[in-house]
């Protein structure tokens, strides 16, 4: 047993953790910014995330086509990311115009089960498109590690880990210091006295779900250029843990989204340490359920009041 | 209890020899195609959901043996689809659904083993025939199920020739991993099973979750026991990131996987360079000419559409040999008769010739071993020699 606890394993996992985690933590993200205003769970949220990282493979195979990308590889990821978080941020206003919107005022199960529809729907309109066909990302970066003390850690790890904390970091200062972003926080607590105060509280629920989709679109490439091969079905598992992450932190709190995202990550990649690796899922679940024993309203669902 | 005299029981007893009688002789029955009807060919595979593109692969290998064939005396054959959704439940009511459809002679299908058993068992009950392409599970012929038959091999055959050539190798310290499936963990365990009666070691047996894209935690566990070789029962989804991502954790270990990951698009390129190198058990290569006539058709082939193909071109013949013409034109098929003309196949497939043992397997498919080789920037599957 002795050797699975050595520094570089321990090291190892860390960085595994964290770059599962940062993915789980940007998807999470965009469940709980809706959670936060409109009090629904989008389970369409993974098929936006799967758009998005189909979204960045055309852009790539497109300037590849063109030979761009062997001449500047950064800018070319750089576009994809662009298109990715164009295409999401597109289909989460249309789902949220044609799916949700026209059930605001009906009970809350309504758009529970539209959302689980239009992520039926979204699934099977990509098998369409690719034919049940795996795509593969192109291979830009070609992957390379570097040794740093104990860690063994690869550019794309680096690129994943540095992004998602960038992106995280760039969304709490726009939910903080920006005009929009208060009232997002306004809309959050409570929708009709923003309204009386002279917010569009529709541009601001349509802005969520922009930020959401765009995010997870992010999560998107990444994923195809970490993991390579990319299918139709690829949003279910991210979006279901993603959401275990949004509830762990606490639901509607982005602190806690982050936070509920990076957790489980870690949690899975040192639980596979201590247990057999079919477990891996179990972990996760079963931490769900702890922290809603103890906390009913996740990580950080008391110590920060309001939403969003 | 009202009391009842010894004739009346007599006689009750009689009347229901007598009336189970028919039934008893009608037990296999008949199918009656009727003039200007089509015959139909019922398929169940994967349309959508994680592996559809190895469904469809499916679909198309059958279809184009159906369009081939065309007509079946004088009656136009068609194939009708469903989605079994790799599983037991959607597979059940579909099996339902064509055992009660009047028209359908056979079934090409299952597609995953999960769904062929149960499915089996209704097929059973209807006696209708079926031809899995794909399902390799052991258990599928060995539960006397008459109407049971396949065009792939079994799982235990494929899993002994992988731990064979592993110890032939001389990689006797292995890691095994599955997928949890019917099919991957079947394998996993009886390649361990098989290669630990060669004298091997397994070090690690791990599971991963099907549609899960991240393994390197439990990769990096297995590291430190620095095993020879790894062994993945599973599909291309996860074994192609499994080889990957052994590179990304640094395991030097050789790869050994099973026919789900034989597959150029879903493994090898997926795969990249890292894919160089692996091994993958699969069947013998099918007719060369063939491929190039089915890719022309509908482009890059995956795994089972030549088991497929072959599945519904000795249904057909069955069917055809089976078919008795009435005089208004329409078909008569005898289900015992139909059973037993597949039973008697013995023909030269694509895949090879096609002979059936009593229990529905293929008798002397052999499993072969490929590898995944690199030349002038290509890279593809080459047998090896074993």
């Amino acid at each position: 047993m002795e050797a699975f606890f050595s520094a570089a394993i321990l090291c190892d996992q860390l960085i595994n953790g964290l770059t599962i985690g940062g993915i789980y933590a940007l998807i999470a993200l965009g469940y709980t910014l809706v959670y936060g205003i409109l009090f629904m769970i989008n389970f369409a949220h993974g098929e936006i995330f799967m758009f998005g990282s189909f979204a960045g493979y055309a852009a790539l195979t497109f300037l590849l086509q063109y030979g761009f990308t062997e001449q500047r590889p950064l800018a070319s990821i750089l576009a994809a990311f662009l298109a990715a978080m164009v295409v999401s941020a597109l289909l989460g206003t249309i789902l949220e115009r044609i799916a949700y919107r026209p059930l605001r005022r009906a009970s809350r199960l309504a758009p529970l089960i539209s959302a689980i529809g239009a992520s039926i729907f979204l699934q099977n309109v990509m098998l369409i498109i690719i034919k049940g066909r795996m795509q593969v990302y192109p291979d830009l970066l070609h992957e390379t590690f570097f040794e740093i003390g104990w860690f063994n850690i690869s550019n794309f790890q680096i690129m994943i880990i540095l992004g998602s904390f960038f992106l995280m970091a760039g969304l709490y200062i726009f939910i903080q210091r920006t005009r929009t972003g208060r009232a997002m926080r306004a809309v959050a607590e409570d929708r009709s006295a923003a309204a009386l105060m002279g917010i569009d509280v529709n541009r601001i629920i349509m802005i969520t779900f922009v930020i959401g989709s765009a995010l997870a679109a992010a999560a998107g490439v990444m994923v195809g250029m970490y993991y390579t091969q990319i299918n139709h079905m690829m949003g279910f598992i991210p979006g279901i843990k993603a959401f275990t992450a949004a509830v762990l932190g606490g639901i509607g709190n982005v602190p806690g989204a982050m936070l509920g995202g990076l957790f489980l990550g870690l949690a899975e990649a040192f639980g596979v340490l201590f247990m057999p690796a079919q477990y891996k899922d179990v972990i996760a679940f079963a931490l769900l359920v702890l922290v809603l024993i103890f906390r009913p309203r996740g990580i950080l669902g008391e110590v920060v009041s309001e939403k969003v | 209890m009202p009391r009842r005299s010894l004739p009346t029981l007599l006689s009750a007893a009689i009347l229901f020899v007598f009336l189970s009688l028919p039934a008893a002789a009608a037990e296999w029955g008949t199918i009656r195609i009727p003039s200007g009807s089509p015959v139909k060919i019922g398929m169940g595979t994967m349309l959508t959901g994680d592996y559809a593109g190895m469904g469809i692969d499916i679909m198309h290998g059958a279809e184009m043996a159906v369009k081939e064939k065309g007509l079946i005396l004088g009656h136009p054959v068609i194939l009708q689809v469903e989605d079994d959704g790799c599983a037991g439940p959607p597979s059940v009511v579909i099996a339902e659904k064509f055992c009660n459809d009047p028209l359908i002679a056979g079934v090409v299908g299952y597609m995953c083993s999960g769904g062929s058993k149960p499915a089996s068992d209704i097929h059973n009950k209807y006696k209708m025939v079926m031809i899995s392409p794909s399902s390799t599970a052991l258990e599928l012929t060995s539960r006397k199920i008459p109407i049971f038959f396949r065009t792939c091999w079994n799982d235990r055959i494929q899993a002994q020739r992988a731990a064979d050539f592993a110890a032939s190798r001389g990689w006797l310290r292995a890691a095994v991993l599955h997928d949890k499936s019917d099919y991957g963990q079947s394998l996993a365990e009886d390649f361990a099973q098989h290669l630990e009666t060669r004298g091997g070691e397994v070090l690690a047996m791990e599971g991963v979750t099907r549609g899960d894209k991240d393994f390197s935690p439990v990769l990096t566990k297995i590291k430190p026991l620095r095993p020879q070789l790894v062994y993945f029962g599973g599909m291309s989804a996860e074994g192609v990131l499994v080889v990957r991502q052994m590179q990304r954790v640094g395991i030097r270990a050789k790869f050994l996987s099973d026919d789900g990951c034989f597959t150029e698009k879903d493994f090898i390129q997926a795969g990249g360079r890292a894919a160089t190198g692996s091994f993958v058990t699969y069947a013998q290569e099918p007719d060369p000419a063939w491929v190039a006539h089915f890719e022309s058709m509908y482009g890059p082939r995956q795994t089972f559409s030549p088991q497929a193909y072959d599945a519904a071109t000795i249904l057909l013949m069955a069917v055809e040999s089976a078919a008795e013409r009435q005089p208004d034109d329409s078909l008569l098929i005898d289900k015992r008769r139909l059973r037993d003309a597949l039973a008697a196949t013995d023909h030269e497939g694509v895949t090879g010739r096609i002979v059936f043992d009593t229990n529905g397997d293929r008798t002397g498919s052999v499993v072969a071993v490929y590898e995944v080789v690199e030349e002038g920037g290509k890279r593809f599957f080459r047998k090896v020699p074993f």
